[in-house]
């Protein structure tokens, strides 16, 4: 229609203006022209859907194709992958519940011969304690039993297996009153054995405190023991002086001394044999134990001391010394040396001679003994003060604690982040293989 | 210290019936000490000022006071430490300060002021001479106590740190072992140094003041006649003739007597009166005693050099140069090389009168500061006025 009209108006010829014969036949002409063309080009358009009705044939064959291959495709899904996965499945599981049994197994087996280990340490403790009396032998038995998990000793297979004719007890009373009257035993015989001072056998049962599980009886005990030990020795120090030896220069200071290095022989001679059956940082709790018993005695010694060489007293002196021939002699101008400077100075010795007889109320040689003594005691105090400041340094000391603490943090934190990464491996491997 | 140390009983005890007694009575008996001191204070024997008298004891010259004194604070100071506590040492460092900074300086001072102020007792004459004796022997004592307590300080606080001066840590070992808790060592150091320093602060403006005193008085007095007799009948503006005489003289007697008169005359005179001062004074005390009197003897010689203007010809100003350098020469001899300097205006006056005229051209367009040959502490108006003095020359 287009290419018609275009040639129409091209022309400038239309039929139906025409007004002559040679208009209608150049519009005829015209016309001829453009059917000419138009049926060359509907020609060619035949001519190629011949072509594209082949394609479309063989599009169609290939999608015939296709189809018959996703059918095939989807049968070999369905019937062989689904297998290899549950079969996966089925394996994994497997293995799992193999593993739990195997704990299980495993977990089953611990507490058989945790309860084994109980019955025998049961068994033990009755035994030793029965006719043999061999206390060490069943504070062994009561410090194996005391690492059987508690959930073990508390469990009702232990209670079923244990007891025995002879002791029928489920095992937790057992052992507890064993322990109990262990301690009370243990705690009579410690004290008859201080009493008696047989040292001997003071450490022996000093020792089986811990292995019962009693660490605070047995350290309060020793720490009785001790205590006692410095209070009579310093007492007997501070009676044993006769007035004379009181009254004589150095007789307190060297009360305290003996006090001090009584108390530091103590610490220091006992502090490994505490450390190795009570654990490292128990001296501290006997030290501060100590302590207490030094402040009593090292406060009737200085006490004793202030009151017998009557200090308040010198004081009240010292404080009422007037310093006449220092003050005097600042007072502006009180012989101007105008004309006889050389009569005023024997004249400023005579009155100086005769302050200082008046003065003679603070005896010098008194107060310079005094001092002496007070030095002394000081410098003990300190020494004494540093060598429990060291001890405890060595055992209690917050900041190696501290120490210790952050590296076992960075290495558990080490740990566990390289325990993950296995364990992401172990799964990636595991689908891997079910796949 | 762990707490339950520092908060025990016996603690609290150790500082109520222990260091608060030890404090108050330690401050009493060096104080009482010091009055002591003071009381049965005796000058040293048989001093006196005639060259020719020996001294009847052996330096240094101090009074009985300063030695005891000393010996109380060194052991007052060692029983202090002895404790170990930081309590005793912050009380009775300080106090020791204290007392030996008003009562033991003090009393020095008010001997100074009231019995030995070496003053004449006629108008116008020289102070009598156990005056001046007991005043040296007192400024002895000021400069003797102020080294005894450095060293005492030393010794206590330990010198490892002049000598070694490389680990701060190991620098006051011995404090540390005394005194192990926290900062106590230091703290403890730094108490010791502070009274060191106290007390040399108060004893230095005292000697500075004495020394000035004691110039005043006994030298200054003795310093015009010195010169002025030095100088007696001596001629700068010598005539041709009178140096053929002097030639002729000369060839008489020996060139040397005559030559030397002026530093010979000086030297007598200068000797009799310093010597006696120097056989008695520590040696630091004389050079305080040195340094202030030739900074006076300076301007004394400047003004006398001045006052030979227009009496002075070309050879009066060689002679007028040696007789000055003798002067300087007698005056600095056996003290320290640096005394010199305070003569280098007299110096350089004389250097100026002597100068040839092209030097002198040379150096008269110079100025202070920005000298090519010498360091001139004249100023130009001071060198033209130098070289004014020797006659013909002037203008």
């Amino acid at each position: 229609m287009d290419v018609y009209e275009n040639s129409d108006r091209h022309n400038g010829h239309d039929i139906f203006a025409a007004s002559s014969v040679a208009d209608i036949q150049a519009t005829l002409a015209g016309l001829n022209q453009q059917e000419a063309s138009v049926t060359a080009r509907l020609n060619s358009l035949i001519a190629s859907q011949k072509d594209l009705s082949r394609e479309l044939g063989r599009l169609d064959l290939l999608r015939a194709h296709l189809g018959s291959q996703v059918v095939s495709t989807r049968a070999i899904s369905n019937g062989m992958l689904s297998d290899a996965a549950s079969t996966a499945n089925r394996i994994s599981g497997a293995v799992k519940r193999l593993d739990r049994e195997q704990s299980n197994v495993r977990a089953t087996l611990e507490v058989v011969e945790q309860v084994a280990e109980l019955k025998a340490c049961v068994l033990g403790v009755h035994g030793s304690m029965g006719a043999p009396q061999d206390w060490e032998t069943a504070a062994g038995y009561l410090s194996r039993a005391s690492k059987i998990p508690a959930e073990v000793i508390n469990g009702s297979f232990a209670e079923e297996i244990v007891p025995t004719a002879e002791i029928p007890d489920p095992p937790r009373a057992t052992l507890d009153s064993a322990a109990e009257s262990l301690c009370g035993l243990f705690l009579r015989e410690f004290e008859k054995a201080a009493k008696e001072a047989d040292g001997a056998r003071v450490t022996r049962f000093f020792k089986l405190f811990p292995l019962i599980g009693r660490s605070d009886v047995g350290l309060d005990a020793y720490g009785r023991y001790v205590c006692h030990g410095v209070a009579s020795r310093a007492r007997t120090n501070l009676n044993s002086g006769s007035n004379a030896q009181r009254k004589e220069g150095f007789f307190y200071g060297n009360t305290l001394t003996k006090l001090f290095e009584h108390i530091a022989q103590i610490v220091d001679g006992h502090e490994p044999l505490v450390e190795r059956h009570y654990g490292a940082g128990m001296m501290v709790k006997v030290i501060e134990r100590l302590q207490i018993e030094a402040d009593v005695q090292g406060g009737i010694i200085l006490d004793t001391w202030h009151d017998e060489r009557t200090i308040d007293r010198k004081l009240t002196d010292i404080k009422s010394y007037a310093f006449s021939f220092l003050v005097q002699s600042f007072l502006p101008a009180q012989k101007p040396s105008a004309g006889t400077p050389r009569s005023s100075s024997p004249a400023k010795k005579d009155s100086a001679a005769g302050r200082s007889s008046e003065d003679e109320g603070v005896d010098m040689k008194e107060v310079d003994g005094l001092l002496g003594e007070a030095a002394l005691m000081l410098g003990r105090w300190a020494l004494y003060s540093r060598f429990l400041a060291s001890k405890c340094a060595v055992s209690y000391d917050w900041r190696s604690t501290y120490y210790l603490l952050t590296i076992t943090a960075s290495r558990i934190r080490c740990y566990i982040w390289k325990r993950s990464a296995q364990l992401n491996n172990a799964a990636i491997s595991l689908e891997q293989q079910s796949i | 210290m762990p707490q339950f140390l520092s908060s025990s009983n016996l603690y609290k005890k150790v500082s109520k019936n222990l260091v608060e007694p030890f404090n108050v009575m330690t401050t009493f008996f060096f104080r009482r000490s010091v009055e002591k001191a003071f009381q049965l204070d005796e000058s040293p024997s048989d001093l006196n000022l005639n060259p020719n008298k020996p001294l009847g004891a052996n330096p240094p010259f101090i009074t009985s006071a300063v030695d005891d004194v000393m010996y109380i604070v060194n052991q007052v100071l060692q029983r202090s430490l002895a404790t170990s506590q930081r309590a005793v040492v912050s009380s009775v460092v300080p106090t020791i300060g204290r007392v030996l900074g008003s009562d033991f300086v003090g009393m020095i001072q008010r001997k100074m002021r009231d019995e030995s102020y070496p003053k004449p007792v006629i108008q116008g004459g020289l102070p009598p001479e156990d005056k001046v004796i007991a005043f040296l022997v007192l400024i002895n004592n000021l400069d003797i106590a102020t080294d005894y307590i450095k060293r005492i300080v030393e010794t206590q606080v330990g010198t490892q740190k002049q000598v070694a001066g490389d680990e701060p840590s190991n620098s006051n070992a011995p404090l540390n072992d005394l005194f192990p808790f926290g900062h106590d060592a230091t703290f403890v150091e730094n108490t010791f140094k502070a009274m060191e320093h106290s007390f040399s602060s108060k004893t230095g403006e005292l000697l500075n003041d004495s020394v000035s005193v004691a110039f005043h008085r006994v030298l200054e007095p003795r310093i015009r006649p010195i010169l002025a007799e030095a100088f007696r009948d001596i001629d700068y503006a010598p005539s041709n003739s009178e140096d053929a005489n002097i030639v002729q003289n000369d060839e008489e007697s020996p060139e040397g007597d005559n030559a030397d008169l002026v530093k010979a005359r000086f030297d007598r005179g200068w000797g009799a009166l310093t010597r006696p001062i120097k056989r008695i004074l520590t040696p630091a005390n004389f050079d305080r005693l040195l340094v202030t009197a030739t900074t006076y003897l300076s301007n004394a010689l400047e003004k006398r050099i001045r006052s030979y203007y227009g009496r002075v010809n070309e050879l009066g100003a060689v002679r007028l140069e040696r007789d000055v350098a003798g002067i300087i020469n007698a005056a600095v001899a056996g003290g320290k090389y640096g005394l010199r300097d305070s003569f280098a205006r007299c110096t350089q006056m004389t250097l100026v009168m002597n100068m040839e005229e092209d030097e002198w051209e040379e150096a008269a367009r110079e100025e202070v500061g920005k000298e090519a040959g010498i360091a001139w502490v004249l100023d130009a108006e001071d060198r033209r006025r130098a070289r004014a003095i020797v006659k013909d020359r002037a203008g």
